[in-house]
């Protein structure tokens, strides 16, 4: 019974902490979305100009942290690498670029349909579309290679770093960047932000929730036990939303949001197809990034790179507001990825040693 | 009877070389070393019609899983 109850209460719990977390101060329609979070650690780390998007925002290192402490608990902390790292990094990069032209990792998109942004629900067909891309080549073969066990040294390292910079963001705050404007001036007090991380650090590493795999196991597979989480998810944030008042069903007067239904589309489905191959959503990759997987760091490196030249080459949308360079950006993006897609699958064959 | 290497692998891998192997197998053994790739492979192949026997020997989990008579 509680096996079964398991995901939909980890959607309920995520919904609760989403809701704290933009009525505590965060911006009201992406409560916690890992795109953009990781956008603005970039920004705090001075790796671009994009004065609305610079704060070590404390969800991200308390989800990796959250996830390391479950994962040592239950004994399941393992260092393992060495599936394609780079090209991960690479697909990671996309990924983000993807979701800054939408303004949204699948998260947020979830976060901003439940606030009634219909520009949201354009990027849910755009996301749905990306995943079936991504599974047609998952069928015929694609594989970025296994994963070997490794040092714990590299295991380590993503949890000592996010407790470095929470180190650096209580007490010398003097050293990263912050925005005195727009969407990283709103945040939750920095204790309320950490406590969100960590517990939704501990219960993603529970529950494995991860959006691609909601949607893409429903369709492949036909186990709907995830689909039930962000159902259970969306159920619990719209009625949050009415409560505190934030509802606004339309296109228009979204908060972070752009009315440009091409690129909504098109931004998602790169956020789909990259995800898919990549085997996790960002908010996956984090939880996975946590509990010793490096490829998942490289993944997480590359998109905090994508978040980077997002905003330093003009890729990245600010609400109301397509990015001048998103169609060429996403064009680079999207034919990088489609090229790590084919070769990947028709190419890459596994040899005689099996690798 | 085939042994299938799912060790390693992203997910949904596992899944997808056990659902190709099912359509013509009608006994295999799986390895994977994820409790979640363990979870999900059990759940798909008992769905199918299997009987499945899960051993797990330090990183490793073996599958065995025959067709139910």
């Amino acid at each position: 019974m509680l096996d079964k109850l398991k995901m939909p209460l980890a959607g309920i719990l995520f919904a609760v902490v989403s809701i704290v977390l933009f009525t505590m101060g965060n911006p009201f329609n992406v409560g916690l979305c890992v795109a953009c979070f990781l956008r603005d650690i970039a920004g705090a780390l001075g790796l671009h100009g994009f004065t609305s998007g610079m704060y070590a925002r404390p969800e991200i290192m308390g989800l990796v942290l959250g996830a390391m402490i479950i994962s040592l608990i239950t004994r399941e902390f393992s260092s393992k690498g060495g599936s394609a790292p780079i090209t991960r990094f690479v697909l990671g990069a996309c990924v983000v670029i993807g979701a800054l032209i939408f303004l949204g990792c699948p998260t947020g998109m979830m976060l901003r349909i439940a606030g009634g942004d219909f520009n949201a629900i354009v990027g849910l067909f755009g996301f749905v579309a990306g995943i079936l891309v991504g599974m047609f080549f998952l069928n015929k073969g694609f594989s970025l290679k296994r994963a070997y066990k490794i040092s714990n040294s590299d295991g380590f390292a993503l949890p000592v770093m996010s407790v470095l910079l929470l180190v650096a963001l209580i007490f010398f705050p003097t050293l990263l960047n912050f925005s005195e404007a727009g969407f990283a001036s709103f945040r939750a007090p920095l204790i309320v932000s950490l406590a969100a991380g960590l517990i939704m650090g501990g219960v993603g590493f529970i529950s494995r929730l991860c959006f691609v795999a909601g949607i893409r196991d429903s369709i492949f597979f036909k186990n709907f036990a995830m689909l039930s989480a962000f159902v259970a998810f969306l159920v619990v944030l719209v009625i949050g939303n009415i409560i505190f008042g934030y509802f606004n069903l339309g296109f228009q007067n979204q908060l972070i949001a752009h009315t440009d239904g091409l690129w909504n589309f098109l931004g998602m489905a790169l956020v789909g197809l990259g995800s898919v191959l990549l085997g996790g959503c960002p908010f996956r990759q984090l939880i996975m990034a946590g509990s010793g997987n490096t490829d998942s760091v490289a993944t997480v490196f590359g998109m905090v790179f994508g978040g980077m030249i997002a905003h330093n080459f003009a890729l990245a949308s600010v609400p109301g507001q397509m990015g001048a360079n998103a169609p060429v950006g996403f064009a680079i993006a999207a034919a990088i990825v489609l090229t790590i897609a084919v070769y990947n699958t028709f190419f890459n064959k596994p040899t005689d040693k099996g690798i | 009877m085939i042994t299938i290497d799912a060790r390693g692998v992203s997910c949904p891998e596992p899944l997808i070389m056990l659902k190709k192997a099912l359509k013509t197998e009608s006994a295999l053994v799986l390895l994977v070393d994820s409790k979640n790739a363990n979870e999900n492979c059990k759940s798909f192949a008992t769905k199918q019609g299997f009987t499945v026997n899960s051993i797990i020997d330090g990183d490793t989990f073996t599958l065995q899983i025959n067709k139910k008579v």
